[in-house]
This record gives C-alpha cells, structure tokens and sequence, in this order.
C-alpha cells in the first residue's frame, strides 16, 4: 500500500514564505515551530498573521460526559486561539454509538471529517485505505519521537503497517485497583499498594464483605472491566498466558490453554465460589444510576484510569493502587488516545497540526485537567497531575512501561467482540458457563470469523 | 344556406371545452397535492428499497464502492446459525406477543367502554404509555425485571415465588420482552374502543329479548362486528412485532447469549457495527418478504373470519 501526503498549495507557499530558510519543514511551518528541530518544544504561539480565510479543520471526538466535553470544546478554542487566523477547528462531540455511525457515513459520502479520535474501530479504516500515513509528519516532528519523553516503545500497537504510524498518540490509559479508604479504615485494614498479590485482594476482599442475613450489605470488591475480556486477559498476561497469538491481525484464539483458563476460573470463583464480588444482576441493581463503586458499598473496584474524574465527587475517601500481582507478576492493559487522519482530507497538514499540538503544548494542560492521562513525560510526571489526586495514581501510572495493548486489531473485531467475547464472557460470568467451555467456544467461533477475515 | 340550431351547438361545444379545462386545472391540483406524498414515497421509501436490493447483492462496507457478490450474501445468510437464530427469536415473539396484544387490548376496551364516571380519565391512563419514548420505557423495564431488587420480584416474592433473574437468563429474557410489550397496547386498545362504540346498541337489545347471555353477546355479536378491528390489529401488530427494536437493543442488547436477538437488532449489529452493509441490506430483504407473505396470508384468511356490514348480501 502506497500512501501520498497531501499539502495545499496554499498551505506551501504561506508556509514558504513564513519559513524562508525553513523552507525543507515547510509542510510543518504552520505549527509555528521549526519541525526539523529536534528540541522537543511545541509551538506555543502562531506565525505571523497571514491573509485570507483560516484553514477550517472539522473534527469529531465521541462524549465523555459534561467535564470532559467541556475541557475538549476549550482545548479547541485554545487552539483556535493560538493559532488565530491560520485554523479553525469545528470540534463536534457524539454520544459514542453515534460517532462511529458518522464517521462511517462521512466516508462513505466521499466527505471524511479531518480528524477523529481513535478506537479499535479505525483499523477497519486503514484496511479499507482510508487513512493517512502520519510518518512523514512524525519524521519531521522528531521532538514526537523522543524516547525520553514519550513511550515510542508503545507506539508500535499504531504501526499497522509494521513500520509507519497511522494516528498520533496523546493520552494513555492503564487499568488501576480503585479501593474506598473509608472501608478499609473501618475494618482496620492497611491500604492495597504496588506490592500487592491476588491473594492479598481476596484476603482483604473477605475481610470487607458483609452480609446480613441473606443480603450482602457491603461487597469486598467488584470484579468490574476484569470481567471483559481485555480485563480478563491481564490476569492472564501475569499467569504467562495470553489469549490470541498477536495484536496486529491476530491469527489464532487460545483461550483454552490451561493457564488462560486458570485466569478465568480465579475471577470467576471471586464471585460465585468466594462471594466476595456481586453478579451482574448485583451489581447493576446496587449500583442504581450512579456506578457501583460510587455507592460506597464497595471496597476495591477494578476500572481504567479514565475513570478518576467520575470519582472526584464521590462522598467518601478513595485512592488507586496499580493492579495486584499473580505472585511476583503484573502485567497491565495499556490503550493510547490519539488523533488519526482520513488521507483524502484536504487540510491534512493543519489536521496534524492540531495532532502534533495536543500531544506536546496541550500537554501540560491535560494534567491539571485531570480528565486524561498525558502521554508526554514531562506532563504525565509534572506537580500539576498530582495536585488533588490520589496518592496512589504515580504508582499506577508507574506501570504504564511494562504494560501491554488491551486490543487486537484485525478486519472484523467489532464482529469477534459482539458475537463471541462480549456473549460469552456474560455467560461465564452470569455462572451460565465454566470458563472451559467458554474458553472452547471462544476459541471455535473466533478462530472461524479470523479465518473468515 | 340553413343551418338548423347552430346556437346550442356552439353553447354545447363551448360548454364541453369549459368542463374538460376544469377537468386539466382539478387534475393539475390533485397531482399538486399528491406530489409531495409521490416524491417522498420514491425518494424516501422507494429509492431506498431499490438501493438496498440491489445492494444485497454485493460486499458493501460503506467505507468503500460496493463489490458484485451475486448471491453470496443469500447463500451466508442461510448457513448463518445467528441467522436462524433471529429468525426463530423474531418468530417466538410475534407467536406470542400478537395475540397476547389483542387478547389484553380487547379486553380492556371492554372495561374502558362502560359509561360511568371518570372514565375518560381511567381511558387517557391506559393509553398514556403509548405516547412515551421508547427509550425511556426500556430504561424503565430495565429496572422493573431486575433480578434482586426490580419490582417485579418483589411483587412474586411478596406471594411466595421466587422470581428469575429475567434479563440474564436464556429462558426468561424473551418472556420479560413480551410481558413488556403490553406496555404499548394502549394505541390497539383505542382502535378496538372505537370498533366496539360503532356497534349498533339493538343487536344487544335484541339478543338480550332473545335470551342471549353476556358470553353469548360476546361472541356472537361483539367479536363478529368488530372483526374488521381485529383484522387492521393483527396487520399492524404482526408488523410491529417483525420490526421490534428498540426494546431489545435496549434492554438486553440481543443477549443473553442471542436469546433475544431480534432479526432487527442482527440486521442493526451488521450493517452498523461490523459494516457489513450488503450482508444487512440481504437480512432485511428476507425481513420484508417474512412480512410480506405474512401480511398476505392475514389478508387471503380474512374473508373466513372478518365480518363486513357493507358486504352483507342484498345491501349495496
């Protein structure tokens, strides 16, 4: 597959004549920054003003609830703001089973957005053709590629072609042990930190449930995204096991080796064997509107660090530990956040500014936004993350390093996720299925869509 | 030369010229007001319909130009367990929701037709439901059939029986489909309330002087004269019940385990969460032939039960 930049002739000649003796970074002189300098910095201010209309980009990002929304209509604003009379960029927020509908239908009407927000999702769009080779910006932005800096190590996931990167990371995500303070204070238990094991949890666990009479009035823990596959699968990864062969077009399930499914039947039996963590029907009546472990009745909840702004206004003490050992093992999920481009965008070079911008000026602010978690180093690591957040979130970002891809990519994974993992793994742990059956079903059906390609 | 009468010839022909240009400008007006429904009709409804047969016949991703399959995506579809999976869900509710609708919305226009006080109010609350959101609804049946704390049980628990975890169990998760279903019957129940006041008051009179008892009126008076109610209910609610959405995607999401997977709900997970629009536009061609011959089938049945004043031999 051959991929073309695409550069407006007024791009390169405004570009040009701003630059002068930049002119080998002109493709990037919007950016404001020399691109072939290698200093790390982003733009912070724009070029001189310059005639004519600024570069409209029109970009979408699903809806994460009104703070985030809110922090993402002002990033756009700062970034029209700096960049003044050379963009402007049309920020359009959809509920997420709007947003890959639209962009679907945008590019089937031959009138892709910009710009988008990357999921699992957009793999279909490279497959297809339909989105633009980022590496030549990235190689002209060297300041992307330091290794200092960011995890490129972790970038590879994006590399679908094995060498060039399709989409521009600029957050990343791990799982995390959310637990209550209150809870454990109650019970005299000392807090779960990095040193902790599966063994550790389900000590504490049984400690913190309690029943009256027939009810459980207060859970231990809720098993929460372990119980999806993604989840599932870190406990996995710790125990040495895995349950496809790659991330990339992933050839083969295997579920059903032994260690996968000595993985599952430990989740599992935390809630129909310890009952120290409610069942789906528990845990959606008990958690009412609101999410279980912001009812308080919960002591330790397993979820993504994307849910600590959710936490922020809960009545009770909390904090986070990274996610416990399988004896000297862990092993977390990562997912990275970032923009990609459809490659018959025509301001494909202003889209990448907004890229480029997000993943080193915005940086800094994403940190004290605490929505997100930066993917640059110097943010992710600044004062300004930590003030006003749990004590343990260095601890789980700490483990972002040795963490793996919580996805596969492959043609048809939206069809392998709805018709096999997400049915099956309800029934595991409806307690409608041993986890070795369900590890053979997973593995027969998946096995024959990836056949199917 | 004589020529006999030429005036009313004159006044004929003239006459005959005015009414068939009256006739042109009534034409030209009825096409007027019918073109906005024919327009809409070809663009929004006919137009689709030819795109998506012919887009059956292709693997069509949306992302990119349609590709001529022939008929590979029939040929799946029928080895497609999932396929007949949502076939026999689909079927299952129709089977029962249908009737079960009408039996329920029957019965409560009976209860609704008696004259006493305050009945357009008891009438106005049985047919609210219908006028709220389905989305809305399903949130709220959602809660209602929860396992451990949705009223439901609470209710089954009050009377000694252990209720099941409704939404979660293979068994029940249709069961809690149909039973939410009722919750629509209110705009059948106002079609069966008005067949049931167009009934001529002297049939009963006459039946009762006859010796006709109430179960006896039922049948053979009530039942035959709002048969052509009934008819226009079934049609639209074998429709419905072919077409039911919302309720399934919300509530269950087509779980659990697909045993409520809807075709409607397969066809959406197709076409707009794997892309496989041609396959989807194959699915829902199947969906409307179903419907069609179904449809058909009430259509060809209805001289055998459906009861017509007008066409009473000897009345015109």
């Amino acid at each position: 597959m051959t991929h073309r930049i695409r550069l407006s002739r007024r791009q390169f000649l405004r570009s040009a004549a701003l630059g002068g003796a930049a002119f080998a970074s002109g493709m990037l002189a919007a950016c404001g920054a020399s691109p072939t300098t290698p200093t790390g910095q982003a733009p912070t201010t724009a070029p001189a003003p310059v005639s004519g209309e600024p570069t409209k980009i029109r970009a979408l990002m699903w809806s994460n609830g009104p703070v985030i929304d809110e922090n993402f209509k002002v990033r756009a604003q700062m970034f029209n703001d700096t960049f003044k009379g050379q963009y402007d960029l049309d920020l359009q927020l959809l509920p997420y089973d709007q947003y890959w509908p639209r962009i679907d239908l945008a590019y089937g009407s031959k009138n892709p957005y910009d710009l988008y927000f990357f999921d699992v999702q957009a793999y279909g769009h490279y497959r297809a053709g339909l989105l633009a080779n980022l590496q030549p910006y990235v190689d002209l932005a060297p300041e992307l590629m330091n290794a200092e800096e960011y995890p490129v190590k972790l970038y590879d996931a994006w590399r679908f072609d094995g060498s060039n990167l399709f989409g521009l990371p600029e957050n990343i995500q791990v799982l995390a042990l959310y637990y209550n303070r209150d809870l454990f204070d109650a019970e005299g238990l000392a807090y779960p930190d990095e040193t902790w094991t599966w063994d550790d949890v389900l000590d504490a666990a049984t400690k913190l449930t309690k029943r009256s009479g027939d009810e459980t009035t207060q859970w231990g823990m809720d098993v929460g995204v372990m119980d999806i596959w993604w989840g599932a699968q870190t406990l996995a990864w710790a125990m040495g096991g895995g349950f496809f062969d790659r991330i990339v077009e992933p050839t083969k399930f295997q579920v059903s080796d032994a260690v996968n499914v000595q993985a599952l039947t430990f989740l599992r039996d935390l809630i129909f064997e310890h009952k120290v963590a409610p069942t789906k029907t528990q845990r959606s009546a008990t958690a009412q509107d609101i999410g279980i472990f912001q009812t308080g009745k919960v002591a330790m909840f397993f979820d993504g660090s994307w849910s600590i702004s959710g936490f922020q206004d809960v009545p009770f003490k909390w904090d986070m530990a990274p996610l416990p050992k399988w004896k000297d093992t862990r092993v977390s999920a990562y997912w990275l956040g970032g923009h990609i481009i459809p490659k018959d965008s025509k301001v494909i070079d202003a889209s990448f500014a907004f890229a480029r911008w997000s993943a080193t000026t915005y940086q800094k602010t994403m940190a004290s936004n605490h929505d997100w978690i930066p993917i640059a180093r110097s943010a992710r690591e600044s004062e300004e993350m930590y003030v006003g957040q749990p004590a343990g979130l260095r601890s789980v970002l700490g483990t972002i390093e040795g963490a793996r891809l919580g996805d596969f990519y492959s043609r048809n994974n939206q069809q392998i996720f709805g018709e096999v993992l997400l049915p099956t793994f309800d029934q595991l742990f409806l307690g409608n299925m041993t986890p070795e059956e369900a590890a053979k079903k997973i593995d027969e059906e998946a096995n024959a869509l990836l056949a199917k390609g | 030369m004589d020529t006999p009468h030429p005036q009313p010839q004159i006044a004929v022909r003239q006459s005959a010229r005015r009414a068939s240009r009256r006739r042109h400008i009534e034409a030209i007006h009825a096409y007027i007001f019918m073109a906005p429904a024919i327009l809409g009709l070809l663009f929004f409804t006919l137009g689709p319909m030819v795109a998506s047969f012919l887009l059956s016949f292709t693997d069509y991703n949306i992302l990119t130009d349609p590709r001529w399959n022939g008929l590979a995506n029939y040929d799946r579809l029928f080895n497609d367990e999932l396929f007949w999976q949502s076939l026999r869900v689909s079927a299952t509710y129709s089977i029962v929701s249908v009737p079960l609708g009408l039996v329920v919305a029957l019965g409560l226009a009976l209860l609704l037709n008696h004259k006493m006080r305050g009945i357009l109010f008891f009438r106005s609350v049985y047919y609210l439901p219908t006028v709220i959101s389905g989305v809305g609804v399903a949130m709220l049946w959602r809660w209602l059939f929860n396992g451990d704390y949705g009223i439901i049980n609470i209710l089954l628990r009050g009377v000694g029986v252990r209720g099941p975890n409704w939404l979660f169990d293979e068994t029940w998760a249709l069961v809690a489909l149909i039973i939410a279903s009722l919750w629509g019957v209110g705009g059948t129940m106002l079609i069966f309330l008005a067949g049931l006041q167009g009934i001529p008051q002297e049939l009963y009179e006459a039946a009762e002087i006859d010796g006709a008892g109430r179960w006896r009126q039922f049948t053979s008076i009530t039942l035959p004269m709002i048969s052509h109610v009934t008819f226009f209910n079934l049609v639209l609610g074998v429709i419905g019940a072919l077409q039911v959405f919302t309720e399934a995607y919300v509530i269950t999401g087509g779980g659990p385990n697909n045993a409520t997977l809807f075709l409607s709900v397969y066809l959406y997970r197709h076409a707009f969460q794997y892309l496989n629009f041609g396959y989807a536009a194959a699915v829902a061609w199947v969906l409307f032939l179903i419907v069609l011959a179904l449809t058909l089938l009430v259509f060809k049945s209805s001289p055998l039960w459906v009861y017509y004043e007008s066409e009473r031999p000897g009345r015109n």
